[in-house]
Order: structure tokens, then sequence, then C-alpha cells
């Protein structure tokens, strides 16, 4: 007898199935694969720079490389030149214009914390000693880093040697502006400006902040012969995979295959390519977070493979706190004016909101800054421009939410001020914006924004607000009630996986995708046992193996919604082949039946003559059936043709109390509600939202990375001075969720909450603050001495 | 990290040597900031004495009624003791606002004395810093400051102390008991620490070959029983003071202050016991007009460097807070009483 569920799964609030391993230290986390490895394994260490701009004169390496236990120092004297090729292809997770940083291909310097060396010795302990006897001479030019002076500069032209202002210089590659460009302009905005009723015109600064997850980046690499194999923390194995191969030049062909093919298992290139082994692979089941620290590939993964290579040897390396700071990316600072003007009604009549960003000398990064603005509202006027700055720092990469989280904020802390002005209730001004196609008019898929509003103004207590600011006051305390809306875009792309129905009643589900907290592993089980109707633990779902079908990259929310529906479609080829077997095997009810009259129910084939469960076919067929499959659009979904515009929608309320006397802001309770589509497991989409107001609130009151104007260094550089949330400061936060599910995007209609989560909670709490005490923040974060 | 060598003394005498014969040894208590420091390379101490094995953990009463705290005494534990929560209970207070449990359970009381500041300056050895070496200068002043003195400061050095059980300590008018190879010898908390002046690098009495054995309070009074601590941070835990106040109130039949102990962390190169505001206080109203005024006198000769200048109006305030706090616990106990 085998066992099969009659009950759906999916939809039902399930927990964790990973949780046990990690709650009892069994999870793996890439530098923890040192446990495979005995005293073979060697430890890298970086040493970097405290100068910000200039060309290494001299590295002094005789006292490091005579230091106990040291096996070698690499500099960019003797490290030997890799091939580093780029894809014709770059993936969307790394800037389209510039060069990638290759630390030890060049002595030149373009911010504080470049990585100049690294010391490999026998043990971590010899590695950090060595590392500070390795003296390195910078002949420095002068560093800029200030974007408050250098947004001003005229905008570059090109004969220009010294980087100054730009337009991204690859802007957005479609018609629907849903990419970055650099201007978008629809009406005449200036001139509905000038003569509207009511207007507000706001300076918005977004400091920079680091995402900081909670396991640092790491890497293990090790080569046998020309296959490299790699544990790294990554959010996208298939990408570092990639990467890593064009690095080190190895088979151009097969990894373009892998990554361009339909539904490619391992076996499959090496039967078209017929060669024995896959030359690289990466292997991370387990990402402790990233929150986009982990898309791209980083120098430091590069130079531990470029080590271990060297020497022979595998080699660990694992950043320190610091060095997470100039390492692997930053949300970046950012400078934002936003003029909103509204008719007597309070009906936008024009938007113009304009943002300078930070990016590195040696890349361009761009991020989502204005997208939310081209569809938040309902305008006949809008301009926006974007411009990117650079200077003497790290490039920035995404961080949840990048772009969309920084642009929101400033939009919605603009629509507090413009419900102010008129003297109308901000959220009555929001739900009088309300629109139903994007700025281009095209509509949006699913939209239950409205309903959103409703709840949470219930459940946070909305209606008995006293509009005027400064108005509730509870002992000590000032107390404000403030109100964000919250977008974020519908992604989905190409993903694959392979299933395989066992004689022993269980299933494995693999695919190349990543699980950095939101419960991938649990999703995905849910999804391949609902589908075939087996119950969740004999389901086994894998992930974060480069040689799994291929998955895209586990940012961007759209995890869900794009492996989501190929775990379910491998599911379904694989009951077909069942089918397929069992209406050929006389042993079967199902003999004879046309495979097209035979349906799955709750784990049972159930044919015209008969039935039996799914895994009793398996069983007898007495060998695995496998399948793969692979679906979604090749591109991201946002950049194909489509009639529908296709993203979340959602409300952040909070309730804040700042102390009269010393000005320290505390937040007392937040609600946040989504409309997010299907919501796959309640727990996790409940989880996931809590963790994004969490940062939403660390965004809104005290993180910030702060350059010293004068060595353009991080001065906070470590988790006690640069201050994320604790548990003390979490208040009390409610997830809620409305609308239905979006089949216009996928099978499953998911759309992903991830980062829609932590868009808006940051303005909520602004302008609860303002309600409070009638101070409006516009530089972020909202510490006590702006609120004194 | 630098190699050093490590001992593990058990006896104080046997700790003292180790210290006479080895130049360049440290004191390890908890090892919570010295670790910290090594792995930065701030600290490089040759040798490493640890102090975890000599009997210096109990906290005992004192013949006059007074505790004495053991130097190896934990944070944790000294927070948690019934005495010190009843008779002084800003230091219980001040104790459990610094840091975050896992440090508490394991810093020393004799660490918490001579923690280093946090100026960013200073942990990080690739910037110049007069503190970590003598003449190389100060970017603290023209860099960023939030975090930095308002108080007391020297052209050489503007960091700020940053414990918040010293400040306790410090109003209380606890002593610190020291043994070196002179023998035992006493100070008074307030005049432990020290001010920048020309050599930041000198912030405390304690000489390298000397140890901190122990530091006693004074017997309890009505004042250290309704003393309060109150602490103005960034974020709820595991955040160092930007101001911070010990403050403790006795009133006289009459309403008026008869005795006040009051003391700032977060503003000064040590505790800043605030000797002229308590006499401004004493004898006068127990008023939040006085509490202010009190507040404004310790601020008037401050010193801002721009990102921390709003201490200077947040110093009173705080004061204010504190001692609004007390009174009312001096009123509620009074009260309780009749
Ligand atoms: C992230 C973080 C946050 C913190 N937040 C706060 C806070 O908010 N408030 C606060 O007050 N503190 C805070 N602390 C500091 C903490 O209180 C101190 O690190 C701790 O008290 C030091 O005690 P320890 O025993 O670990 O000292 P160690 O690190 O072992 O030693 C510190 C110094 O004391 C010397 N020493 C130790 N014992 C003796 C002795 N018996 N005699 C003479 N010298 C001795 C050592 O040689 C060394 O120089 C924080 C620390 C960290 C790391
Ligand atoms: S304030 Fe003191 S500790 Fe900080 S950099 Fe200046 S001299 Fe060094």
């Amino acid at each position: 007898m085998t066992t099969t569920q009659t009950t759906p799964i999916i939809g039902q609030a399930t927990r964790r199935v990973t949780g046990p391993l990690k709650v009892s230290g069994q999870a793996t986390y890439a530098a923890e694969f040192s446990k495979d490895f005995g005293p073979e394994l060697a430890h890298g260490v970086l040493v970097t720079t405290m100068a910000a701009s200039g060309r290494i004169s001299s590295i002094d390496t005789e006292q490091a490389e005579a230091a106990p236990g040291v096996v070698k120092v690499f500099t960019h004297l003797n490290a030997p030149e890799l091939p580093y090729e780029e894809p014709v292809m770059r993936p969307q997770v790394q800037p389209q214009v510039g060069d990638p940083l290759r630390p030890l291909q060049t002595d030149q310097i373009f911010f504080s914390g470049q990585t100049v060396a690294v010391v490999v010795a026998e043990t971590l302990e010899q590695a950090e000693h060595a590392a500070t006897l390795v003296r390195v001479t910078v002949d420095e030019t002068a560093a800029d880093t200030d974007l408050h002076a250098a947004h001003q500069r005229p905008e570059a032209d090109e004969k220009q040697d010294t980087p100054r202002v730009s337009a991204p210089k690859k802007p957005a590659e479609n018609g629907k502006m849903t990419g970055r460009p650099s201007d978008v302009t629809v009406g005449d905005p200036d001139a509905a400006f000038e003569s509207a009723a009511h207007t507000v015109d706001l300076d918005v600064e977004i400091k920079t902040l680091v995402n900081h997850p909670i396991e640092p980046h790491a890497t293990i690499a090790w080569w046998e012969g020309n296959t490299l194999t790699v544990h790294d923390k990554t959010q996208w194995v298939d990408n570092a995979r990639h990467k890593l191969a064009l690095a080190f030049g190895i088979r151009q062909e097969e990894i373009d295959l892998k990554v361009d093919a339909l539904n490619t298992v391992k076996d499959a290139v090496e039967g078209v390519l017929g060669v024995q082994e896959s030359s690289v692979r990466v292997i991370t089941p387990f990402t402790g977070g990233g929150f986009g620290s982990g898309l791209r590939t980083w120098p430091h993964t590069f130079l531990t493979a470029m080590a271990a290579r060297e020497l022979d040897r595998p080699v660990r390396l694992v950043l320190t706190r610091a060095e997470m700071f100039t390492s692997v990316g930053h949300r970046p600072h950012n400078l934002q004016r936003v003029r909103l003007a509204a008719d007597a009604d309070g009906r936008l009549q024009s938007v113009i909101h304009e943002g300078w960003q930070e990016t590195s000398l040696y890349e361009e990064y761009t991020m989502n800054l204005l997208n939310t603005t081209r569809m938040a509202y309902a305008t006949p006027n809008l301009r926006t421009t974007y411009r990117l700055v650079p200077l003497n720092i790290q490039t920035p990469t995404s961080m949840r939410a990048p772009g969309e989280c920084s642009g929101a904020h400033a939009l919605e802390v603009a629509m507090d001020a413009l419900a102010y002005e008129i003297g109308m209730d901000p959220l009555e001004l929001r739900r009088r914006n309300n629109a139903t196609h994007d700025v281009q008019g095209t509509p949006f898929s699913s939209k239950h924004l409205a309903e959103a509003y409703d709840l949470g103004a219930e459940k946070i207590g909305w209606a008995d607000r006293p509009l005027a600011p400064r108005s509730m006051r509870d002992g000590d305390d000032w107390v404000g009630l403030g109100v964000s809306s919250t977008f974020y875009p519908a992604n989905r792309m190409k993903a694959s996986a392979s299933a395989r129905l066992l004689p022993d009643g269980t299933a494995q589900v693999h695919s190349a995708a990543s699980d950095m907290g939101p419960g991938t592993y649990v999703s995905m089980t849910m999804v391949a046992a609902d589908t075939l109707g087996l119950p969740l633990d004999k389901v086994k779902f894998a992930l974060g193996d480069s040689d799994f079908p291929h998955a895209p990259v586990h940012g961007g929310s759209m995890t869900m919604a794009s492996v989501g529906p190929a775990v379910k479609a491998a599911c379904e080829a694989a009951i077909q082949a069942v089918i397929e077997l069992a209406v050929d095997d006389d042993a079967s009810p199902l003999a004879g039946a046309s495979a097209d009259d035979v349906r799955l129910e709750h784990g049972e084939l159930i044919g015209p003559g008969g039935r039996e469960t799914l895994m009793a076919a398996v069983a007898r067929h007495g060998e695995p059936v496998e399948a793969t499959a692979s679906l979604g659009p090749n591109k991201l979904q946002a950049l194909m043709p489509s009639d529908y515009a296709f993203h979340s929608y959602g409300c952040v309320f909070a309730r804040v109390r700042v102390d009269a006397r010393t000005g320290e802001p505390r937040v007392e309770k937040v609600v946040a509600v989504n409309d997010v589509g299907k919501v796959i497991n309640p727990t996790t989409a409940a989880s996931q939202t809590i963790g994004g107001v969490v940062m939403g609130i660390g965004m809104a009151l005290m993180e910030e990375a702060i350059l010293d104007p004068n060595f353009h260094r991080y001065a906070n550089d470590t988790l006690a001075e640069y201050h994320a949330l604790t548990n003390r400061d979490a208040p009390e936060i409610e997830a809620h969720f409305v609308g239905e599910p979006d089949y216009e995007l996928n099978p499953l209609g998911a759309r992903g909450v991830g980062e829609i989560a932590t868009v808006g909670t940051s303005s909520a709490v602004v302008n609860a603050i303002y309600h409070a005490t009638g101070a409006r923040v516009l530089s972020l974060p909202a510490t006590l001495d702006k609120l004194l | 990290m630098t190699p050093f060598t490590y001992h593990k003394p058990a006896s104080v005498a046997d700790a003292l040597a180790l210290l006479a014969d080895r130049p360049g040894a440290m004191l390890l208590g908890g090892g919570t900031n010295l670790v910290d420091l090594m792995r930065k390379g701030v600290e490089t101490p040759d040798h490493l004495v640890d102090v975890q094995d000599l009997p210096l953990g109990e906290i005992s009463e004192t013949d006059d009624g007074g505790l004495r705290i053991g130097a190896l005494v934990s944070n944790t534990a000294l927070a948690a003791h019934d005495r010190v929560r009843r008779d002084y209970r800003m230091l219980s207070e001040a104790t459990l606002a610094g840091a975050s449990q896992q440090l508490r359970n394991r810093a020393t009381t004799g660490g918490n004395l001579l923690q280093r500041t946090r100026c960013y300056y200073f942990t990080e050895p690739g910037y110049p810093c007069n503190k970590r070496e003598p003449g190389s200068g100060c970017p603290a002043k023209d860099g960023f400051n939030r975090i930095h003195a308002i108080l007391g400061e020297s052209d050489a050095c503007i960091a700020t102390h940053p414990s918040d059980m010293c400040v306790a300590m410090s109003a209380l008018d606890a002593v610190v008991e020291i043994t070196g190879p002179g023998g035992d010898r006493t100070v008074p908390f307030p005049d432990f620490h020290l001010l920048p002046g020309d050599t930041p690098n000198v912030e405390t009495v304690l000489e390298p070959d000397e140890i901190i054995t122990a530091v006693t309070l004074p017997p309890p009074s009505d004042l250290s029983r309704q003393s309060v601590y109150v602490k103005v941070r960034d974020r709820q835990s595991y955040a160092f003071a930007l101001v911070s106040v010990a403050a403790g109130l006795a009133l006289g039949a009459d309403g008026q202050v008869e005795d006040v102990r009051l003391a700032l962390g977060g503003v000064a190169h040590k505790p800043w016991r605030a000797f002229d505001a308590e006499s401004l206080l004493r004898g006068g109203p127990a008023s939040d007009d006085a509490f202010r005024q009190a507040g404004q006198a310790i601020v008037a000769d401050a010193t801002g460097y721009g990102h921390n200048d709003f201490k200077i109006p947040l110093a009173p305030r705080t004061v204010a807070v504190a001692l609004g706090k007390a009174l009312a616990r001096a009123q509620r106990a009074s009260g309780d009483a009749r």
C-alpha cells in the first residue's frame, strides 16, 4: 500500500522542512564544508588597502612569507593572469557597463577596502597574522566620495577623462520603461506643476546600507585536474559556475549549453559534448541570508579558486565582517528630489522624480530607483530622471528591493507631505490616486490594493487617528500613525526542474535554485507533493547544486513564480510518464486505456477501467521514473511583450512613539497587507513579510554605513557600530494578505513576497514620526538627533 | 592577531609576578574587548595573563555594610545580585543597559573599567590616532564624531569612555581596589579614569604591573536605593550610550534636595561625575526647573565637533529625565514609609 495525500497542501501553513536541520546545526553552510577536509585544507585571508585611490607602488611580502605556516602570499606581482572572460550576454545581476573588479590583476586602487593580496597559510590564525605583516604602499591620488558635491557637477561629455554625473550608458532595452531609462516624460509635468492647486517639493536622502546577511561570504574551492568544485555562499549556483568557468577559461560551450538548454541535466550535456564530466560545479545547499549580496560572484571567490589551483590543494576563505562592507556590494547612497502636484480634490496632476545614485569608478550599477514612480499612482503628467555618480566606492549591488525600496520611500514620504499640504487624510490621498494602469497605459494583471488599504486601516485603528501632527500624546511620548503604499514588480524567468519517482514510494525533485531563508525548500516540496498527490514527507526537494537543472537567480522575488511552475511541470511530466507505463502494463488496472483518459487525483491514477495509486504503478515498474521540465520566459517577464503589467501591491501602517524629551523613536506596531497573488505557504509568506518589515524599520531608524569624509572609508565597519534592528527594537508585526491567484503571470498564480515586504516600511515609519512630532525627516536614518 | 604567550595563574601573587617579569604583558578578563582589539591589531600584547582562576569572583559585604565586588564578578552576576538590585539600583540598571546578555555573561567588573573607547578611528589601525599612536593625529575631530565627547576633551583626543557600569560606580562613590608590586592601594572611582590631555594613551591611574582586585561600594542609603540609570541610544539593546545619566536623590523633610548624585556617560573621556551640578541642586527645590538648570550648568562649557553637537542639548534633557525618575522613586519611597 503506498501513501497518498488526499487534501491540498498548497495554501496550507507549513513549517520549513529544513527547520530541524538548521536549529540543530546540521545544515551545512559554505565555510562549514571544511569538515569534509583534513589538514590539506589551506586558509586564505585577504589583505585590503586603506588608501581609496591611486596605484600600488610596492607590496612588501617578505615578512609575511617568513611567518609560521604561510604557504604563499599572492599579489598582483605574482598572481597568474586569468582569462576572466565576460559572457556575451551579461546576467542581469551584473552591471551592463564597465568591468568587474579583478583584484591581483591590476595595481589600481578604486576604493578603500579593496583587496590587494591573499595570504594562504596552514591555519586561519597563521594566515590572519601573516596578513598583518604585508606592507602595501600606494601612490595615492585624490579620492572622491562626496555624493552631495559630485551630483551637482555638470553632466559628462564624451571627452572627459574624469568620471562625471551621467545618465545610464546602457539604458532600458524595452519600450515599456520597466528598465532603468535615464529620462521618461509623459505629458507636460512642469506646466502642470506650476499651475496646480497644491504642490510639494522635497529633497530626500538615503545613505549607504549594507546587506549583512548573518552568514559571511565564504568559499571553499578545490581542483581535480581541470575540474573545479566550489562551495560558495551564493544566491545563484548556476551563475557562479558560469562565471568561474569564464574566469578560468574552461569549456565555454558546455556552460552556455547548460544555461541555454531547455531542461538540461548533467547527462544530457555530457552526451552532446562527449565529455566525461562537468568541469565546474558549485554546491551550496544552504545560504544564510544574502538580501542580494549573493547574486553576483565576487572577487574573493575567484581568488580562492585561483589560490587552490596554484597551490594544488583545497583553499577556504571567509570574509571578515569588516570585509563584508567593501567586498560584496551595498545599497547605494542616493539623493532624490520629488515634486508632486495635485488639484483641489487631491488628484495628482504632476509627478517629477529625479534621482542621483552613486556607483563605482569601474562599473555602472543601475537599479530600479524610479520604476515605482512610473506605476504607483495615476497621473496625467510625469517625469523621471535618473543619474549616476561615479565615486571611489566599490560597485553597489542589489539589496532587498533594490531601487524600489529607496525610490518608493521618497515617493511615499512626498505623498504624505502632499496630503498635509492639501489637508487631506494621507490614506484618502492614496485611495484617490489608486491606478489601474501603469504610466504607459498597460493594465495591471490583478490588483487588490484598495482592499489592502481597508484591511490595514482596520487593523491599525486608522479611523481614530486625528489628522493633525503632534496631536497624540501618551505620557512622555508623542505617538503617531503613518501609512505607505508598497509596490514591487512581479517577475518570472525560465526555470527547470527534474522529478524522479522511486519504487519505494518517494519522489526526488531537483532544481539549481537557492534558499537564502525564504523557504524555497518547503515551498517547492509543497508544490511537488501537491502535484504528485503525495504527503510532504514522501517528497525530497534538493537545490543549490549547479549540476541540477538550471534555475534563474534567487532574487527579484521570482523564485516561487519561476521555479515553482517548473517543479509543477516536472512532476506532471513524471506523472505522464507513469501513465504511459501503466496503460501498457497488463498488471495495471489501467491497462489498455488511452493515456489521455487517465488522470491523477489525490495521488491516484484514475482511468475508465479502474484505478491505482501513482506510486503503486512506479513500484511495479521497479525502476525510477524520471522527467524534466522547463518553462517560463527566456528573459525577465517584465521585459517581454505582454498585455499586462505585473506587480504586487500592498500597504504598511506603522504606529510609533517618540520620546518628547530625548527624541528616541520607537516603532510600536506595524501592519503590512500585501496582494502577492496566490500565497503558497502562509507561514513562510508571513515570516518573509515580518523580516522585510524588520529590515525596513532598521532602514528608517538606524542603519547607515558612514563614510569618513577624509579617508573615504566606512568608519562604523562592525556590527556593533553599524546598527541593525535588535529583537528589542522589533515591534508587534502583523502580516496579512489579500487578493487572488494571478494566473496571467504563471500557472501557480503566485507572485513572490520577498521584496515587496521591505518596500514601504521605512516610509510608513517616517510618516508616522511626522504625525507624532511634526518633524519631517528627509534624510535617513531618522536618528534621535533629528528629532530633538 | 600577533602571536603571544598565554598564562593562567591561580593566585594574585603569581599574576603580579608574571606581569613584573614580562613587560608587554596584559591581563585577560572576559576578553570581550581585549580579544576584539587584538584581532584588529590595536592591542598587540606579547603575553596574556588570564585572570579567570584568581580568587576574585565574589560579591561580599564589607564591615560597614557596603559591598565588595571582586574584579572577576561578571556583569550579569553583578546586575542580578539581590543587594545590588535593592540597595544600588542605578548600578544594576546601568550594568543591564550595557552590551548584550551574552557579552554581560562573559564581561568582568575589572575588564569593564578598563574597556577602551569605541572611537572608530582608534579601533582601526589604518587611521592615525593619538590614543593608539601618540602624536599621529586625531581624525575624529574633522571626521565622523557623532559618538564623541563634548566635555573635558583635549586637542589631542575627543574620545568617550563607553562604559555604563562605570557611570553608576562613579555616582555611587565607589572605590577601586588595586594591588601591585608596591602593595595594595585604593582609588576613589571619580579619580580612577583620566581626561585625555596631551596623553590620551594613558586612560587610568592603573600601572601596567598592577591588578584591579575589587570595587567597593559605600554603605547604601535612601539615595542609592532610589537611584536610576537612564541611557539614550540609537537602538533598544546592544548599543553604546549617546548620553546616559546615573542619578540619585534624597529628599529632606521639606521636600528639598537633601543629597544628590549625578554622573554622565557618553559625554567625556571618563565617566563624568557632575560635582558642580550636585552642589547647585543640594538644598534647593526638587523641581523640573532646577533639574534642567543643573543639566544646563553641566554643558555650559561643552564643545561640539559637528556630528555630536546634539549631545549638548540632549545631555541636560537626559539629566532632567533621570532626576525626574529619581524624584518619583524618592517620593514613592517616602510615601510608602508614611
Ligand atoms: C558589541 C559590544 C557592545 C557593548 N556594549 C556595551 C555597552 O552598551 N555598555 C558597556 O558598558 N559596555 C559595552 N560593551 C563592553 C563590555 O562591557 C566590555 O567589553 C566588558 O565589560 C569588558 O570586560 P572583559 O572582562 O571582557 O574585559 P577584557 O576584554 O578581558 O579586558 C579589557 C581590559 O581590561 C583589562 N583587565 C581585565 N581584568 C583586569 C583586572 N582585574 N585588572 C586590571 N586590568 C584588567 C585587560 O587587560 C584589558 O585591557 C560592549 C562590548 C561589545 C563587544
Ligand atoms: S578621538 Fe581619540 S581615540 Fe579617537 S581618533 Fe582621536 S585621538 Fe584617537
